[in-house]
């Protein structure tokens, strides 16, 4: 729970993007190793410790899977490496349609759209599973969850080569 | 009578409490150095030049760099562009000095001997120190260096040698395009995203920054190594070519058309057209040329800057339309059919008020001001790294530890295991950039971790830390985890010249520079000696019945002396040689005086007694 002490937030898996954006600069502006410029030796690597461990926390927490799979690691939930069937199913035919339309700008665009819904609204999902502190239910979506971010990502990258 | 001096009260005060800072914008073509001078960032000019050209010059005693060598030949110019890579990173047909073929690393053939980039990049920080120190009768505290946004780890780590090299003293290594918003004080603007577009001699630059909260961040950065202003003077070049069907050309010509290409950009840049005659082998030249035609020949130039644009731009997941302002950087911005694509693909007016060659070196002063703690404002620059770092796994394969665009310092560990049974030995080889594979991204360092307990294939764990500091410097260390022994290795990435060369090359500029400080104190004293040997010889054998014998005597007796001492090659026991001499035929000096005044006055001609 360590990154979220460093932002004064609790250890929640909803926080207010605004406050850790907020903190995290307020943070850098004390520890970036730039304050100390001419100070000691010593000084400057622990300004460098902290202000790497600051960049690093923010990079985790402001990510929603990243913060996710932080939380269940503090719980030590262990994550499992299994995604369900149907799932798979899907995950295959979204990977089959990119493939038949890799130059289709209006069918990406449309499947982008679709997957940004999905992923909106299973992050609502998983919302609920932590407030009910049903970590292991949390857990099993992550998979899923993983595979659209990192989906939306790709489908973004392929409209920007065609564009 | 004079005025006395009050500061303002909590700023620096007394002279001794002063730091001098400066800025350095270390340019492929043009050098810079800046300095805040009362409050205010100016650009320290060498006489009546404010850009020093970045050529270096070695004779055989001495180095030259900047204007006064523009007329010579074997300048070695554009080094920024070999420093920190390998010789097998570029390309060795079209260099514009020769080099050693036979090593691994870049050895530039000199007067002097073999010279590395960095040696000779460390001789135009040399000269930038020297105008400034010049300036302010000051030593310098410490220097901002800025390198574009693409350069890598070892062009990041030759920049620092060159300026250790130079004996600088570097407060922080920042990005040419962040140096650029600052010197637009865009963080005293409200906050916003800006875009930073630098088209410079030879490279291109693109940069996404966020100003917030007093923080600068950078967003993400694009770029191209091998696209500048030079590119545009190639297309006229080709249209002079086209236009007179000049057959073949040797290299001299190459560089007479070059800088009538140029020429003819300028002046495009203020006439819509142009039709002029040049004069090239004794033949004249016809060139006409409309805006109009160069903007055809060159929209492919833009189109491709604008392309790094969009790549900068997906980066930071932003869309044209959340640029707030557009910060134009580096001579070439100054054509107007680039002003014209770019405010159009933009969709705004840019911010271009301000020269575009010195704003770097600008920017680069007030952070040298804020890092050396003189600052008030406390504006933050948080920058990104330009490239993926990873290391590389079975099958030629790269794994990233930290992916591009990471804000900076960052530290971020995997953990890596064994291949065989009783593998006690692991290769850590640190690679940088975006391919998967290995060979395709540039090779920083490679090290060993022994000493790893032997046990079964994929049992040892070995935790490999990457830890990048606010330069953008990287530090590996490994580590074996399954005993608790720890064995512990670090390395800097090289560009093919290890710290103990680096060591070595630094002693042997201290070395050298005493003995060419000796070397030079000496030559002087003996031409010194010389003169006045020769005018007390001259005048004692005009005027030499003007003295008595004493006199007559104890001259002689000092113009031996100094002879004797010019043979034996000791600088200070000359000088006194000198001052004896001189004090011996003072009284000479006034007698002749007299006398030549009087011989003037009495009809002599006044020529042939010269003194």
């Amino acid at each position: 729970m360590k990154f979220f002490e460093i932002f004064e937030l609790k250890p929640t898996f909803k926080i207010c993007q605004n406050n850790l954006k907020k903190k995290f600069l307020e943070l850098q502006k004390k520890y970036h190793p730039d304050n100390y410029a001419s100070a000691s030796g010593h000084e400057k690597t622990l300004a460098l410790l902290n202000s790497s461990m600051i960049n690093d926390a923010f990079e985790i927490l402001k990510d929603d899977l990243k913060r996710a799979e932080y939380l269940l690691k503090c719980n030590k939930i262990e994550q499992k490496n299994q995604t369900n069937p149907e799932f798979l199913i899907k995950q295959m035919e979204y990977e089959d349609y990119l493939e038949e339309n890799s130059h289709h700008l209006n069918k990406i665009e449309m499947l982008h759209k679709e997957i940004a819904q999905t992923l909106e609204c299973e992050i609502e999902k998983l919302t609920i599973l932590f407030n009910q502190k049903n970590l292991v239910a949390a857990s099993n979506k992550m998979n899923e969850l993983i595979f659209l971010s990192k989906f939306k990502t790709k489908l973004k990258q392929r409209m920007h080569q065609i564009i | 009578m004079a005025l006395l001096q009050i500061s303002e009260p909590g700023k620096s005060t007394e002279p001794h409490q002063r730091r001098l800072s400066i800025g350095i914008d270390l340019g492929t073509t043009n050098s810079l150095v800046a300095s805040v001078i009362r409050g205010i960032p100016t650009i320290i000019s060498d006489g009546d030049h404010r850009l020093i050209p970045s050529k270096v010059l070695y004779h055989e005693n001495n180095v030259l760099v900047g204007h006064d060598i523009l007329e010579y030949k074997n300048i070695i110019s554009s080094i920024k562009r070999y420093l920190g890579k390998k010789l097998k990173d570029i390309d060795t047909r079209s260099l514009p000095f020769k080099i050693d073929k036979e090593r691994e690393d870049i050895f530039i053939q000199t007067q002097q001997g073999l010279k590395t980039p960095v040696e000779i990049s460390s001789e135009i920080l040399k000269k930038l120190k020297q105008i400034a120190t010049e300036r302010f009768q000051d030593d310098i505290f410490g220097a901002v260096i800025t390198v574009p946004a693409y350069f890598d780890e070892g062009q990041r780590q030759a920049t620092k040698d060159a300026a250790q090299l130079a004996g600088i003293d570097v407060l922080r290594l920042i990005n040419e395009p962040t140096a650029a918003a600052l010197a637009y004080g865009l963080d005293t603007k409200k906050e916003g995203i800006y875009a930073i577009y630098d088209l410079g001699g030879g490279t291109f630059d693109i940069s996404i920054l966020r100003f917030s909260k007093g923080v600068f961040e950078v967003l993400s950065t694009n770029g191209n190594a091998s696209l500048g202003g030079d590119d545009f003077d190639q297309i006229i070049k080709h249209e002079i070519v086209k236009q007179n069907s000049l057959g073949h050309l040797n290299s001299e010509d190459h560089e007479k058309l070059n800088n009538i290409a140029k020429m003819i950009k300028e002046k495009l840049t203020k006439n819509d057209s142009l039709s002029e005659q040049f004069n090239f082998k004794n033949h004249n030249l016809n060139v006409r040329l409309s805006s109009k035609t160069f903007e055809n020949l060159a929209i492919n130039l833009i189109d491709k800057t604008v392309q790094c644009v969009k790549n900068a731009l997906f980066d930071a997941d932003l869309n044209v339309t959340d640029i707030d302002g557009v910060v134009m950087v580096g001579g070439s911005t100054r054509m107007p059919v680039i002003q014209k694509y770019i405010q159009h693909f933009f969709k705004q007016s840019l911010l271009n008020d301000l020269n575009p060659d010195e704003v770097v070196a600008i920017g680069a002063a007030r952070q040298a001001q804020a890092l050396s703690g003189q600052n008030d404002d406390d504006t933050l620059l948080l920058d990104v790294t330009p490239l993926s770092l990873g290391i590389e796994t079975m099958g030629d394969l790269v794994e990233k530890i930290i992916p591009r665009n990471s804000t900076i310092p960052i530290a971020k560990a995997q953990e890596f295991t064994t291949y065989k049974d009783s593998q006690t030995m692991m290769k850590i080889h640190v690679v940088q950039g975006e391919r998967e594979k290995v060979s395709e991204n540039r090779s920083l360092a490679e090290f060993i971790l022994k000493d790893i307990p032997p046990l079964p294939a994929g049992a040892a764990k070995v935790r490999v830390t990457f830890q990048v500091d606010a330069d953008s410097m990287l530090t590996v260390s490994a580590e074996e985890l399954t005993t608790g022994n720890k064995t512990k290795v670090e390395v800097k990435p090289s560009y093919g010249i290890d710290d103990k060369s680096i060591r070595k090359m630094l002693e042997d500029s201290f070395i050298n520079a005493n003995t060419d400080r000796e070397f030079r104190s000496l030559a002087e004293i003996v031409v010194e000696a010389n003169q006045i040997i020769e005018l007390t010889e001259k005048a004692v054998a005009i005027d030499g019945h003007l003295l008595d014998e004493n006199e007559h005597h104890y001259i002689q007796k000092s113009l031996l002396d100094l002879k004797k001492e010019i043979d034996l090659n000791d600088p200070q026991k000359i000088k006194q040689a000198i001052d004896t001499l001189n004090d011996a035929s003072t009284s000479f000096a006034e007698k002749r005086m007299d006398h030549s005044v009087r011989s003037a006055l009495s009809g002599k001609n006044i020529n042939n007694i010269d003194y």
